[in-house]
């Protein structure tokens, strides 16, 4: 480990850079690539789950004037999948400046996903104009505090973590920029580990990194350490994040994590300039914007992810 | 809460509204020299690449400082003690104008990107 806090053994075992129509993820498992447009499903897939992310309805300016259309491309490409998904998860920033308009117009949007279901978790955009409070009339009915819960699926238990600061009172300087999950999500989630057996198939969403990935920007997650604790002991833990715009994998011990392209605007990678959207040459925005699959096959420790970019 | 789309913030109104008195009782005739009349002293921020620029800003009491979002994504200016500085979230293009009257060291950061720090002397 660096003295930047950056385990980059870990990073470079397993890392995957978004860049062009086909992306690889290769971590700690089965390694699969699928051209942009030509999707085979593997049919041995007991189902299959779509990963989005950082949507950021309401940004409207370079690299992308029309957020709302490269959500709608998305949303197509979802719909194109030659297989269903059980499910959507839509790992945070769903909007930009936490308008009702923008939240309505996210809503709209990822109501026409032909999936049975979409799950939330709320990005920093999400929350830090109201403390949260119209992201959870519009996406956190049924969760906790600021917006975690779990489920299970197939045998497989999901865990959704809610790890962006949702009030003003935790964002000062001492979190500099962190994710949080804060004493009592820390406390529930042991509760709701508690009674799983070893064996069970983790997967965890949040928005923030859940790995160290550059903190010096904000891409970690302050008080993980006591969440990665308890999730040691079971033997295959999938970390699904956003924030970082960007296709990235990074593995300590049983647990890997990957972070997820948007389907907004790409950003730096990590501590090139700063964390923000750059500029790109018209025609290439596409080409940096994704959704992910995710199959799930029984008996396999891992999940085959598939990072797919929408041109 | 909504989010402040008007250019500038309450702050500014506020001054230009005393800037107007201030016209008003300079030259009842309605007549101003404007290359004579005391002009207020502005100082602006650019807030760009992640950090406020300049990172300290000294100023005299009663200057208006103006910050301007340079950046693709929203900041905030919020005081790290006190309520002196407390934009609200100012998207690409927004400015953000307040006056400082008494002397002291504000230190601020934006509140969505904490790593970013910045510090306004006020002094005589």
């Amino acid at each position: 480990v660096s003295d930047d806090g950056i385990d980059r053994r870990g990073f470079l075992g397993c890392m995957a850079w978004a860049g062009t129509a086909v992306v690889v993820s290769a971590c700690g498992g089965e390694m699969r690539s699928r051209a942009a447009g030509a999707a085979a499903a593997d049919p041995r897939a007991d189902f299959t789950f779509v990963q989005i992310s950082d949507s950021h309805i309401g940004f409207d300016h370079a690299p992308n004037t029309d957020v709302t259309g490269t959500y709608e491309q998305a949303v197509a490409r979802i719909n194109a999948l030659p297989r269903r998904p059980a499910f959507v998860v839509h790992t945070g920033d769903h909007v930009h400046l936490s308008t009702p308009d923008e939240f309505d117009t996210v809503k709209q949007i990822t109501g026409t996903i032909k999936t049975d279901r979409t799950f939330h978790v709320p990005g920093e955009h999400d929350v830090f104009v109201d403390g949260g409070r119209l992201y959870r009339r519009f996406f956190g009915r049924g969760s906790h505090g600021s917006g975690y819960y779990s489920f299970d699926y197939k045998g497989v238990h999901f865990l959704a973590l809610a790890n962006v600061q949702a009030s003003e009172s935790e964002t000062n300087a001492a979190a500099n920029g962190l994710g949080r999950l804060g004493a009592e999500q820390v406390a529930w989630v042991k509760r709701d580990l508690a009674h799983l057996s070893a064996d069970t198939p983790l997967v965890v969403f949040g928005h923030v990194p859940l790995l160290a990935v550059y903190p010096q920007w904000g891409w970690a997650t302050a008080d993980s350490a006591q969440v990665l604790r308890r999730l040691r002991r079971f033997s295959s833990v999938t970390v699904l994040n956003g924030h970082i715009h960007q296709v990235l994998a990074k593995r300590e011990g049983r647990i890997t994590m990957h972070t997820a392209d948007s389907t907004a605007f790409p950003q730096h990678h990590p501590g090139v300039d700063a964390p923000g959207p750059y500029p790109l040459p018209a025609g290439q925005l596409a080409g940096h914007l994704g959704i992910r699959t995710v199959d799930f096959v029984r008996g396999r420790s891992r999940l085959a992810l598939t990072d797919e970019t929408l041109g | 809460m909504t989010v402040d789309r008007q250019p500038e913030e309450d702050d500014t109104v506020k001054l230009q509204l005393a800037a107007a008195a201030a016209a008003a009782a300079i030259g009842v005739a309605g007549f101003v020299d404007a290359a004579r009349a005391p002009a207020a002293p502005a100082k602006t921020v650019k807030i760009t690449m992640f950090k406020f620029q300049p990172r300290r800003l000294v100023v005299k009491p009663g200057t208006r400082i103006t910050w301007v979002n340079r950046d693709g994504d929203p900041h905030t200016v919020t005081s790290t003690k006190g309520r002196a500085l407390r934009s609200q979230a100012l998207d690409t293009g927004r400015r953000y104008s307040v006056v400082l009257r008494r002397p002291g060291t504000y230190t601020y950061i934006c509140k969505i990107h904490p790593f970013m720090h910045g510090v306004v002397v006020v002094r005589r």
